[in-house]
Protein backbone atom coordinates (compact mmCIF):
# COMPACT_ATOMS: atom_id res chain seq x y z
CA UNK A 1 0.00 0.00 0.00
CA UNK A 2 2.86 2.12 0.73
CA UNK A 3 4.80 1.27 -2.33
CA UNK A 4 1.50 2.59 -4.31
CA UNK A 5 0.97 5.57 -2.33
CA UNK A 6 4.67 6.64 -3.51
CA UNK A 7 3.81 5.47 -6.82
CA UNK A 8 1.19 7.76 -7.04
CA UNK A 9 2.32 10.16 -5.30
CA UNK A 10 5.32 10.76 -7.66
CA UNK A 11 2.83 10.13 -11.00
CA UNK A 12 1.22 13.51 -8.64
CA UNK A 13 4.11 15.53 -8.72
CA UNK A 14 4.78 15.13 -12.68
CA UNK A 15 1.35 15.60 -13.46
CA UNK A 16 1.55 18.95 -10.95
CA UNK A 17 4.42 20.20 -12.77
CA UNK A 18 2.95 20.18 -16.06
CA UNK A 19 -0.71 21.73 -14.73
CA UNK A 20 1.36 24.86 -13.13
CA UNK A 21 3.26 25.30 -16.18
CA UNK A 22 -0.31 25.92 -17.86
CA UNK A 23 -1.99 27.17 -14.80
CA UNK A 24 0.64 29.63 -13.58
CA UNK A 25 0.49 31.10 -17.24
CA UNK A 26 -3.21 31.42 -17.03
CA UNK A 27 -3.07 32.84 -13.91
CA UNK A 28 -0.52 35.64 -14.88
CA UNK A 29 -2.66 36.87 -18.16
CA UNK A 30 -5.20 37.04 -15.65
CA UNK A 31 -3.56 38.83 -12.88
CA UNK A 32 -2.28 41.53 -16.05
CA UNK A 33 -5.09 41.99 -18.52
CA UNK A 34 -7.88 40.96 -16.28
CA UNK A 35 -8.25 38.18 -19.69
CA UNK A 36 -9.29 34.23 -19.12
CA UNK A 37 -7.95 32.91 -22.02
CA UNK A 38 -10.05 29.81 -22.57
CA UNK A 39 -7.50 29.33 -26.11
CA UNK A 40 -4.93 28.53 -23.32
CA UNK A 41 -5.19 25.02 -23.79
CA UNK A 42 -4.73 25.50 -27.89
CA UNK A 43 -1.54 26.93 -27.67
CA UNK A 44 -0.86 24.03 -25.58
CA UNK A 45 -1.80 21.47 -28.79
CA UNK A 46 0.14 23.71 -30.97
CA UNK A 47 3.43 23.35 -28.79
CA UNK A 48 2.66 19.38 -29.10
CA UNK A 49 2.35 19.65 -32.70
CA UNK A 50 5.22 21.67 -33.00
CA UNK A 51 7.12 19.08 -31.40
CA UNK A 52 5.73 16.52 -33.76
CA UNK A 53 7.31 18.84 -36.66
CA UNK A 54 10.12 19.16 -35.22
CA UNK A 55 11.29 15.30 -34.33
CA UNK A 56 9.14 13.16 -36.82
CA UNK A 57 8.86 15.34 -39.85
CA UNK A 58 12.10 17.27 -39.53
CA UNK A 59 14.21 14.91 -37.40
CA UNK A 60 15.61 17.04 -35.01
CA UNK A 61 16.63 15.99 -31.50
CA UNK A 62 13.78 16.18 -28.95
CA UNK A 63 15.96 18.90 -26.57
CA UNK A 64 16.21 21.22 -29.91
CA UNK A 65 12.57 20.43 -30.42
CA UNK A 66 11.35 21.03 -27.40
CA UNK A 67 13.28 24.47 -27.57
CA UNK A 68 11.65 25.41 -31.12
CA UNK A 69 8.35 24.56 -30.06
CA UNK A 70 8.18 26.71 -27.06
CA UNK A 71 9.49 29.77 -29.12
CA UNK A 72 6.76 28.94 -31.84
CA UNK A 73 4.05 29.12 -29.57
CA UNK A 74 5.83 32.04 -27.53
CA UNK A 75 5.72 33.79 -31.08
CA UNK A 76 2.56 32.76 -31.70
CA UNK A 77 1.62 33.93 -28.23
CA UNK A 78 2.95 37.91 -28.91
CA UNK A 79 0.24 38.34 -31.47
CA UNK A 80 -2.37 37.85 -29.23
CA UNK A 81 -2.65 41.07 -27.93
CA UNK A 82 -1.65 43.24 -31.10
CA UNK A 83 -3.68 41.41 -32.94
CA UNK A 84 -7.01 40.59 -31.17
CA UNK A 85 -7.36 42.08 -27.69
CA UNK A 86 -5.85 45.67 -28.41
CA UNK A 87 -8.43 46.32 -31.38
CA UNK A 88 -11.58 45.26 -29.39
CA UNK A 89 -10.04 46.88 -26.40
CA UNK A 90 -10.07 50.24 -28.89
CA UNK A 91 -13.40 49.62 -30.39
CA UNK A 92 -14.92 49.53 -27.08
CA UNK A 93 -13.07 52.76 -25.53
CA UNK A 94 -14.47 53.31 -21.92
CA UNK A 95 -17.51 50.94 -22.49
CA UNK A 96 -17.85 47.96 -20.33
CA UNK A 97 -16.30 44.74 -21.65
CA UNK A 98 -18.51 42.49 -20.03
CA UNK A 99 -18.25 39.18 -21.31
CA UNK A 100 -16.76 40.06 -25.06
CA UNK A 101 -12.86 39.06 -24.07
CA UNK A 102 -14.23 35.80 -22.81
CA UNK A 103 -16.31 35.51 -26.47
CA UNK A 104 -12.71 36.60 -28.02
CA UNK A 105 -10.86 34.02 -26.21
CA UNK A 106 -13.28 31.44 -26.45
CA UNK A 107 -13.82 32.07 -30.23
CA UNK A 108 -10.36 31.72 -30.64
CA UNK A 109 -10.15 28.70 -29.02
CA UNK A 110 -12.79 27.10 -31.38
CA UNK A 111 -10.81 28.52 -34.33
CA UNK A 112 -7.46 27.19 -33.52
CA UNK A 113 -9.14 23.39 -32.40
CA UNK A 114 -10.74 23.52 -35.94
CA UNK A 115 -7.76 24.72 -37.49
CA UNK A 116 -5.78 22.29 -36.00
CA UNK A 117 -8.50 19.52 -37.27
CA UNK A 118 -8.47 20.63 -40.73
CA UNK A 119 -4.36 21.07 -41.47
CA UNK A 120 -3.10 18.01 -39.46
CA UNK A 121 -6.66 15.95 -39.46
CA UNK A 122 -8.00 14.18 -35.81
CA UNK A 123 -5.86 11.39 -35.38
CA UNK A 124 -3.44 10.85 -32.48
CA UNK A 125 0.08 11.62 -33.55
CA UNK A 126 2.95 9.75 -31.12
CA UNK A 127 5.95 11.39 -30.47
CA UNK A 128 9.01 9.65 -29.23
CA UNK A 129 10.21 10.26 -25.87
CA UNK A 130 12.64 12.87 -25.64
CA UNK A 131 14.83 10.31 -22.83
CA UNK A 132 15.28 6.41 -23.07
CA UNK A 133 15.21 4.46 -19.71
CA UNK A 134 14.03 5.62 -16.39
CA UNK A 135 14.71 5.38 -12.93
CA UNK A 136 14.09 2.10 -11.21
CA UNK A 137 13.12 2.84 -7.54
CA UNK A 138 12.17 -0.82 -6.64
CA UNK A 139 8.71 -0.70 -6.18
CA UNK A 140 8.04 1.11 -8.97
CA UNK A 141 9.69 2.65 -12.34
CA UNK A 142 10.01 6.01 -13.00
CA UNK A 143 9.89 6.75 -17.21
CA UNK A 144 13.11 9.20 -18.29
CA UNK A 145 10.23 11.27 -19.72
CA UNK A 146 8.68 11.81 -16.64
CA UNK A 147 11.56 12.57 -14.85
CA UNK A 148 12.10 15.33 -17.51
CA UNK A 149 8.67 16.58 -17.09
CA UNK A 150 9.64 17.42 -13.76
CA UNK A 151 13.34 18.54 -14.34
CA UNK A 152 11.93 20.78 -17.36
CA UNK A 153 8.77 22.40 -15.71
CA UNK A 154 10.52 22.77 -12.13
CA UNK A 155 13.49 24.96 -14.38
CA UNK A 156 10.28 26.77 -16.36
CA UNK A 157 8.61 27.71 -13.47
CA UNK A 158 11.70 28.96 -11.43
CA UNK A 159 13.16 30.94 -14.64
CA UNK A 160 9.74 32.75 -14.82
CA UNK A 161 9.60 33.62 -10.88
CA UNK A 162 13.15 34.69 -10.88
CA UNK A 163 12.29 36.71 -14.35
CA UNK A 164 9.37 38.61 -12.95
CA UNK A 165 11.25 38.77 -9.86
CA UNK A 166 14.38 40.35 -10.77
CA UNK A 167 14.17 41.72 -14.26
CA UNK A 168 13.49 44.99 -15.73
CA UNK A 169 10.68 43.75 -18.31
CA UNK A 170 9.28 41.53 -15.16
CA UNK A 171 9.21 43.77 -12.61
CA UNK A 172 7.31 45.89 -15.57
CA UNK A 173 4.34 43.10 -15.32
CA UNK A 174 4.09 42.84 -11.81
CA UNK A 175 4.11 46.73 -11.50
CA UNK A 176 0.82 47.09 -14.93
CA UNK A 177 -0.84 43.67 -12.57
CA UNK A 178 -0.64 45.97 -9.48
CA UNK A 179 -1.71 49.83 -10.86
CA UNK A 180 -1.98 50.41 -14.70
CA UNK A 181 -1.78 53.97 -14.45
CA UNK A 182 1.33 54.03 -11.78
CA UNK A 183 2.89 52.37 -14.45
CA UNK A 184 2.30 54.34 -17.07
CA UNK A 185 3.75 57.37 -14.95
CA UNK A 186 6.85 55.94 -14.59
CA UNK A 187 7.02 55.10 -18.55
CA UNK A 188 5.95 51.56 -18.43
CA UNK A 189 3.94 51.08 -22.07
CA UNK A 190 0.86 48.95 -21.27
CA UNK A 191 0.45 47.60 -24.86
CA UNK A 192 3.90 46.09 -25.15
CA UNK A 193 3.84 44.65 -21.33
CA UNK A 194 0.46 43.01 -22.03
CA UNK A 195 2.11 41.62 -25.33
CA UNK A 196 4.77 40.15 -23.73
CA UNK A 197 2.35 38.95 -20.46
CA UNK A 198 0.60 36.88 -23.13
CA UNK A 199 3.56 35.84 -24.95
CA UNK A 200 5.05 34.43 -22.10
CA UNK A 201 1.88 32.46 -20.94
CA UNK A 202 2.21 30.75 -24.05
CA UNK A 203 5.19 29.62 -24.20
CA UNK A 204 5.05 27.85 -20.96
CA UNK A 205 1.82 26.11 -22.46
CA UNK A 206 3.25 25.23 -25.48
CA UNK A 207 6.66 24.16 -23.29
CA UNK A 208 3.90 21.77 -21.65
CA UNK A 209 2.56 20.99 -24.42
CA UNK A 210 5.81 19.16 -25.55
CA UNK A 211 6.75 17.90 -22.85
CA UNK A 212 3.44 15.82 -22.61
CA UNK A 213 3.31 15.21 -26.17
CA UNK A 214 5.13 11.59 -25.79
CA UNK A 215 2.83 10.51 -22.66
CA UNK A 216 -0.65 11.70 -24.25
CA UNK A 217 0.01 11.78 -28.27
CA UNK A 218 -0.84 14.76 -30.04
CA UNK A 219 -4.50 15.88 -31.24
CA UNK A 220 -6.26 19.19 -31.42
CA UNK A 221 -8.57 18.66 -28.15
CA UNK A 222 -5.61 17.62 -26.08
CA UNK A 223 -5.47 20.79 -24.05
CA UNK A 224 -9.27 21.34 -23.67
CA UNK A 225 -9.52 19.24 -20.73
CA UNK A 226 -6.82 20.77 -19.16
CA UNK A 227 -7.87 24.20 -19.81
CA UNK A 228 -11.15 23.66 -17.71
CA UNK A 229 -8.85 21.64 -15.06
CA UNK A 230 -6.67 24.80 -14.75
CA UNK A 231 -9.60 27.02 -14.32
CA UNK A 232 -10.52 25.01 -11.09
CA UNK A 233 -6.88 25.46 -10.34
CA UNK A 234 -6.80 29.05 -10.64
CA UNK A 235 -9.83 29.44 -8.38
CA UNK A 236 -8.38 27.18 -5.84
CA UNK A 237 -5.06 29.16 -6.03
CA UNK A 238 -7.06 32.88 -5.92
CA UNK A 239 -7.31 34.61 -8.94
CA UNK A 240 -4.39 36.23 -10.49
CA UNK A 241 -2.43 34.60 -7.76
CA UNK A 242 0.34 33.29 -9.15
CA UNK A 243 2.41 31.32 -6.09
CA UNK A 244 -1.51 30.31 -5.17
CA UNK A 245 -1.46 28.61 -8.65
CA UNK A 246 1.37 27.21 -8.28
CA UNK A 247 0.80 24.96 -4.83
CA UNK A 248 -2.78 24.81 -6.33
CA UNK A 249 -1.19 22.79 -8.97
CA UNK A 250 0.50 20.55 -6.90
CA UNK A 251 -2.93 20.04 -4.43
CA UNK A 252 -4.68 19.40 -7.57
CA UNK A 253 -2.82 16.96 -9.41
CA UNK A 254 -1.85 15.12 -5.71
CA UNK A 255 -5.36 14.48 -5.01
CA UNK A 256 -6.03 13.63 -8.31
CA UNK A 257 -3.31 10.77 -8.70
CA UNK A 258 -4.02 9.73 -4.95
CA UNK A 259 -7.88 9.53 -5.38
CA UNK A 260 -7.32 6.62 -8.47
CA UNK A 261 -6.56 4.74 -5.33
CA UNK A 262 -9.76 5.25 -3.13
CA UNK A 263 -12.86 6.58 -6.43
CA UNK A 264 -12.86 4.73 -9.83
CA UNK A 265 -10.86 6.97 -12.42
CA UNK A 266 -13.72 7.22 -14.60
CA UNK A 267 -15.05 9.40 -11.33
CA UNK A 268 -11.86 11.53 -11.23
CA UNK A 269 -12.57 14.39 -13.41
CA UNK A 270 -16.63 15.02 -11.83
CA UNK A 271 -14.72 15.12 -9.00
CA UNK A 272 -12.50 17.14 -9.22
CA UNK A 273 -15.12 19.84 -10.98
CA UNK A 274 -17.18 19.13 -8.10
CA UNK A 275 -14.45 20.32 -5.85
CA UNK A 276 -14.08 23.65 -7.68
CA UNK A 277 -17.41 24.36 -7.39
CA UNK A 278 -17.18 23.27 -4.16
CA UNK A 279 -14.21 26.11 -3.24
CA UNK A 280 -16.33 28.95 -5.46
CA UNK A 281 -19.30 28.15 -3.40
CA UNK A 282 -17.61 27.96 -0.30
CA UNK A 283 -14.44 30.23 -0.32
CA UNK A 284 -14.90 32.13 -4.00
CA UNK A 285 -11.37 33.49 -3.06
CA UNK A 286 -9.41 30.43 -3.41
CA UNK A 287 -7.27 29.11 -0.63
CA UNK A 288 -4.98 31.77 -0.91
CA UNK A 289 -6.75 34.68 -1.67
CA UNK A 290 -6.37 37.76 -4.58
CA UNK A 291 -3.01 38.71 -4.43
CA UNK A 292 -1.19 40.77 -7.22
CA UNK A 293 1.88 39.05 -9.00
CA UNK B 1 7.33 75.36 -20.94
CA UNK B 2 3.91 73.47 -20.32
CA UNK B 3 1.28 75.43 -22.74
CA UNK B 4 -2.35 74.33 -22.74
CA UNK B 5 -4.69 76.70 -24.90
CA UNK B 6 -8.40 75.81 -25.46
CA UNK B 7 -8.27 72.54 -24.07
CA UNK B 8 -12.21 70.35 -23.51
CA UNK B 9 -12.03 67.27 -22.34
CA UNK B 10 -13.91 64.37 -20.57
CA UNK B 11 -14.91 60.92 -19.79
CA UNK B 12 -16.39 59.15 -22.83
CA UNK B 13 -18.77 61.58 -24.87
CA UNK B 14 -19.54 63.45 -21.19
CA UNK B 15 -17.30 66.81 -21.66
CA UNK B 16 -16.00 68.27 -18.43
CA UNK B 17 -13.79 70.88 -19.26
CA UNK B 18 -14.63 73.57 -21.56
CA UNK B 19 -11.77 75.49 -23.73
CA UNK B 20 -9.13 75.32 -20.77
CA UNK B 21 -6.01 77.41 -21.09
CA UNK B 22 -3.28 77.66 -18.54
CA UNK B 23 0.70 77.72 -18.52
CA UNK B 24 3.65 76.94 -16.58
CA UNK B 25 7.14 78.63 -16.79
CA UNK B 26 10.45 76.84 -16.59
CA UNK B 27 10.75 76.65 -12.53
CA UNK B 28 7.49 78.24 -11.20
CA UNK B 29 4.67 76.79 -9.03
CA UNK B 30 1.57 76.84 -10.44
CA UNK B 31 -1.51 75.97 -8.74
CA UNK B 32 -4.81 74.97 -9.93
CA UNK B 33 -7.95 75.45 -7.29
CA UNK B 34 -11.37 75.26 -7.75
CA UNK B 35 -14.52 73.92 -6.17
CA UNK B 36 -15.55 70.02 -6.01
CA UNK B 37 -15.98 68.91 -9.64
CA UNK B 38 -14.33 71.76 -11.43
CA UNK B 39 -12.26 69.54 -13.54
CA UNK B 40 -9.26 70.03 -11.85
CA UNK B 41 -8.16 66.29 -11.73
CA UNK B 42 -9.38 65.85 -15.57
CA UNK B 43 -6.93 68.50 -16.41
CA UNK B 44 -3.77 67.13 -15.11
CA UNK B 45 -5.14 63.59 -16.44
CA UNK B 46 -5.39 64.75 -19.84
CA UNK B 47 -2.04 66.82 -19.28
CA UNK B 48 -0.39 63.69 -18.50
CA UNK B 49 -2.40 61.44 -21.15
CA UNK B 50 -4.49 59.29 -19.31
CA UNK B 51 -7.41 61.20 -21.08
CA UNK B 52 -7.20 62.31 -24.92
CA UNK B 53 -8.25 65.90 -25.14
CA UNK B 54 -11.60 66.70 -27.44
CA UNK B 55 -9.99 69.71 -28.73
CA UNK B 56 -7.05 72.28 -27.91
CA UNK B 57 -3.52 72.33 -27.70
CA UNK B 58 -1.28 71.04 -25.00
CA UNK B 59 2.60 71.86 -25.76
CA UNK B 60 5.41 70.88 -23.22
CA UNK B 61 8.88 72.72 -24.41
CA UNK B 62 7.88 73.04 -27.68
CA UNK B 63 6.45 69.59 -28.99
CA UNK B 64 2.91 69.03 -28.49
CA UNK B 65 1.75 66.68 -26.15
CA UNK B 66 -2.21 66.02 -27.25
CA UNK B 67 -2.74 62.31 -28.39
CA UNK B 68 0.04 60.82 -26.71
CA UNK B 69 0.25 58.21 -23.65
CA UNK B 70 1.08 58.92 -20.23
CA UNK B 71 4.40 57.05 -20.76
CA UNK B 72 5.32 58.75 -23.95
CA UNK B 73 4.27 62.16 -21.64
CA UNK B 74 6.41 61.01 -19.13
CA UNK B 75 9.36 60.32 -21.52
CA UNK B 76 9.30 64.17 -22.26
CA UNK B 77 10.32 64.98 -19.25
CA UNK B 78 6.62 65.61 -16.96
CA UNK B 79 6.44 63.20 -13.56
CA UNK B 80 2.90 62.56 -12.04
CA UNK B 81 1.79 62.08 -9.28
CA UNK B 82 -1.55 60.81 -8.48
CA UNK B 83 -3.98 61.70 -5.33
CA UNK B 84 -3.81 58.32 -3.76
CA UNK B 85 -2.70 54.93 -4.33
CA UNK B 86 0.25 56.15 -6.54
CA UNK B 87 2.61 53.46 -5.67
CA UNK B 88 2.86 49.62 -6.51
CA UNK B 89 1.29 49.00 -2.85
CA UNK B 90 3.10 45.14 -3.06
CA UNK B 91 6.49 46.06 -3.98
CA UNK B 92 9.15 47.36 -1.65
CA UNK B 93 10.12 50.97 -1.13
CA UNK B 94 13.33 49.69 -3.76
CA UNK B 95 11.55 48.37 -6.41
CA UNK B 96 9.23 51.40 -6.39
CA UNK B 97 11.97 53.39 -7.23
CA UNK B 98 14.06 50.81 -9.64
CA UNK B 99 10.38 50.97 -11.66
CA UNK B 100 10.90 54.98 -11.68
CA UNK B 101 13.44 54.27 -13.58
CA UNK B 102 12.32 51.80 -16.02
CA UNK B 103 12.69 54.52 -18.98
CA UNK B 104 16.15 54.91 -18.56
CA UNK B 105 17.28 52.06 -19.26
CA UNK B 106 20.15 50.36 -17.98
CA UNK B 107 20.88 49.58 -14.84
CA UNK B 108 23.98 51.36 -13.87
CA UNK B 109 21.95 54.42 -14.66
CA UNK B 110 19.25 53.33 -12.75
CA UNK B 111 21.18 52.14 -9.68
CA UNK B 112 22.77 56.02 -9.77
CA UNK B 113 20.00 57.90 -9.99
CA UNK B 114 18.59 55.93 -6.91
CA UNK B 115 21.54 56.63 -4.76
CA UNK B 116 21.15 60.58 -5.38
CA UNK B 117 17.50 60.10 -4.31
CA UNK B 118 17.97 58.32 -1.40
CA UNK B 119 20.41 61.06 -0.72
CA UNK B 120 17.25 63.52 -0.92
CA UNK B 121 14.70 60.90 1.05
CA UNK B 122 17.00 59.42 3.81
CA UNK B 123 13.86 58.08 5.07
CA UNK B 124 13.45 55.58 2.33
CA UNK B 125 17.37 54.28 2.72
CA UNK B 126 15.83 52.36 6.39
CA UNK B 127 12.59 51.60 4.92
CA UNK B 128 13.82 50.23 1.32
CA UNK B 129 12.95 46.48 2.18
CA UNK B 130 9.85 47.35 3.56
CA UNK B 131 6.58 47.12 1.48
CA UNK B 132 5.52 50.48 -0.06
CA UNK B 133 1.73 49.55 1.15
CA UNK B 134 2.64 49.72 4.52
CA UNK B 135 3.76 52.91 4.61
CA UNK B 136 1.70 55.82 5.97
CA UNK B 137 -0.04 57.90 3.61
CA UNK B 138 2.29 60.81 3.64
CA UNK B 139 5.38 58.42 3.57
CA UNK B 140 3.38 56.73 0.32
CA UNK B 141 3.14 60.44 -1.43
CA UNK B 142 6.82 61.17 -0.41
CA UNK B 143 7.53 57.84 -2.47
CA UNK B 144 5.38 58.59 -4.95
CA UNK B 145 7.39 62.17 -5.16
CA UNK B 146 10.90 60.56 -4.94
CA UNK B 147 9.68 57.97 -7.55
CA UNK B 148 9.11 60.92 -9.95
CA UNK B 149 12.59 62.53 -9.23
CA UNK B 150 14.75 59.28 -10.25
CA UNK B 151 14.76 60.54 -14.19
CA UNK B 152 15.52 64.22 -13.13
CA UNK B 153 11.57 65.41 -14.63
CA UNK B 154 11.96 69.39 -15.71
CA UNK B 155 8.11 69.80 -14.34
CA UNK B 156 5.89 67.69 -12.01
CA UNK B 157 2.05 67.44 -11.93
CA UNK B 158 0.89 66.58 -8.60
CA UNK B 159 -3.07 65.79 -7.87
CA UNK B 160 -3.38 67.30 -4.11
CA UNK B 161 -0.79 66.82 -2.24
CA UNK B 162 -2.33 67.22 1.21
CA UNK B 163 -5.35 65.05 0.68
CA UNK B 164 -6.30 62.94 3.86
CA UNK B 165 -2.73 64.11 5.17
CA UNK B 166 -2.50 65.27 9.06
CA UNK B 167 -1.07 68.78 8.67
CA UNK B 168 2.30 67.68 10.27
CA UNK B 169 2.62 65.43 7.04
CA UNK B 170 1.40 68.52 4.96
CA UNK B 171 4.21 70.86 6.10
CA UNK B 172 6.42 68.10 5.23
CA UNK B 173 5.23 67.35 1.96
CA UNK B 174 5.26 71.10 1.11
CA UNK B 175 8.30 71.44 2.80
CA UNK B 176 9.74 68.92 0.12
CA UNK B 177 8.22 70.16 -3.05
CA UNK B 178 9.49 73.77 -2.28
CA UNK B 179 12.97 72.44 -2.17
CA UNK B 180 12.36 71.14 -5.28
CA UNK B 181 11.11 73.79 -7.03
CA UNK B 182 14.31 76.02 -5.87
CA UNK B 183 16.63 72.97 -7.57
CA UNK B 184 15.02 74.14 -10.57
CA UNK B 185 12.08 71.94 -11.12
CA UNK B 186 8.78 73.17 -12.23
CA UNK B 187 5.65 72.51 -9.96
CA UNK B 188 1.72 72.40 -11.29
CA UNK B 189 -0.63 71.24 -8.34
CA UNK B 190 -3.77 71.09 -8.02
CA UNK B 191 -4.72 71.82 -4.56
CA UNK B 192 -7.83 72.11 -2.12
CA UNK B 193 -6.25 73.66 0.55
CA UNK B 194 -5.89 77.00 -0.75
CA UNK B 195 -3.93 78.93 1.69
CA UNK B 196 -1.35 76.24 1.53
CA UNK B 197 -0.95 76.92 -2.57
CA UNK B 198 -1.54 80.93 -2.39
CA UNK B 199 1.77 80.34 0.06
CA UNK B 200 3.89 78.59 -2.48
CA UNK B 201 2.60 79.05 -5.53
CA UNK B 202 3.71 82.32 -7.93
CA UNK B 203 0.33 81.86 -9.66
CA UNK B 204 -2.94 80.42 -9.33
CA UNK B 205 -5.82 79.22 -11.79
CA UNK B 206 -9.27 79.07 -10.70
CA UNK B 207 -11.80 76.52 -12.34
CA UNK B 208 -15.01 76.12 -12.10
CA UNK B 209 -17.45 74.31 -13.88
CA UNK B 210 -14.48 73.32 -16.37
CA UNK B 211 -13.75 76.88 -17.20
CA UNK B 212 -11.38 79.07 -16.61
CA UNK B 213 -12.35 81.37 -13.80
CA UNK B 214 -9.32 83.25 -12.75
CA UNK B 215 -5.81 83.56 -13.58
CA UNK B 216 -3.11 85.57 -11.97
CA UNK B 217 -0.50 86.05 -9.32
CA UNK B 218 -1.36 84.90 -6.02
CA UNK B 219 -1.18 87.67 -4.08
CA UNK B 220 -3.85 89.81 -6.22
CA UNK B 221 -6.26 86.15 -6.03
CA UNK B 222 -5.98 87.23 -2.04
CA UNK B 223 -7.54 90.72 -2.95
CA UNK B 224 -10.79 88.95 -4.51
CA UNK B 225 -13.47 89.58 -2.21
CA UNK B 226 -15.38 86.47 -4.32
CA UNK B 227 -12.18 84.07 -4.18
CA UNK B 228 -11.77 85.07 -0.26
CA UNK B 229 -15.33 84.06 0.85
CA UNK B 230 -15.55 80.77 -1.35
CA UNK B 231 -12.30 79.41 -0.77
CA UNK B 232 -10.38 81.17 2.10
CA UNK B 233 -13.89 80.87 4.46
CA UNK B 234 -13.34 84.95 5.52
CA UNK B 235 -15.72 87.02 6.07
CA UNK B 236 -14.95 89.95 2.91
CA UNK B 237 -17.31 92.47 4.62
Amino acid sequence: MVEEILEFLILGMVLGGIYALFAVGLTLIFGVLDIVNVAHGEFLAIGGYALYIAMVIFGLPAALGLVLATLAVFVLGLGVYPLLIAPLQKRLDRRAPGPLFLVLTLGLSAFLQNSLLAAAGGEYLKVPPAVKGGLDLSFTFVSGQRLLILVVASVGLAALFLFLRFHRQGMAIRAVAQNPAAAQSVGIPLGRIFTLTIGLACALAGLAGGLIAPLFSVYPAVGFTLTIKAFAITILGGMGNLLGALVASFIIATVEALSVLVIPSEWQNAIAFGTMILVLLVRPSGLFGKKQP
Amino acid sequence: MLAIEGVSAGYGRLEILHKVSLDVGPGEIVGIIGPNGAGKSTLLKTIFGYLPPFEGMIRFGGETLAGLSPDRVMRRGIGYVAQAGGVFAHMSVHENLVLGGYSLGTRRAIMTAIERVYALFPLFVKRAGQRAGSLSGGEQRALAVARTLIVSPKLIILDEPSAALAPRFIDEIYGTLVALNRSGIALLIVEQNVRRILDVAQRVVVLDMGRNAFAGASAELRQFDRIRRLYLGEDAS
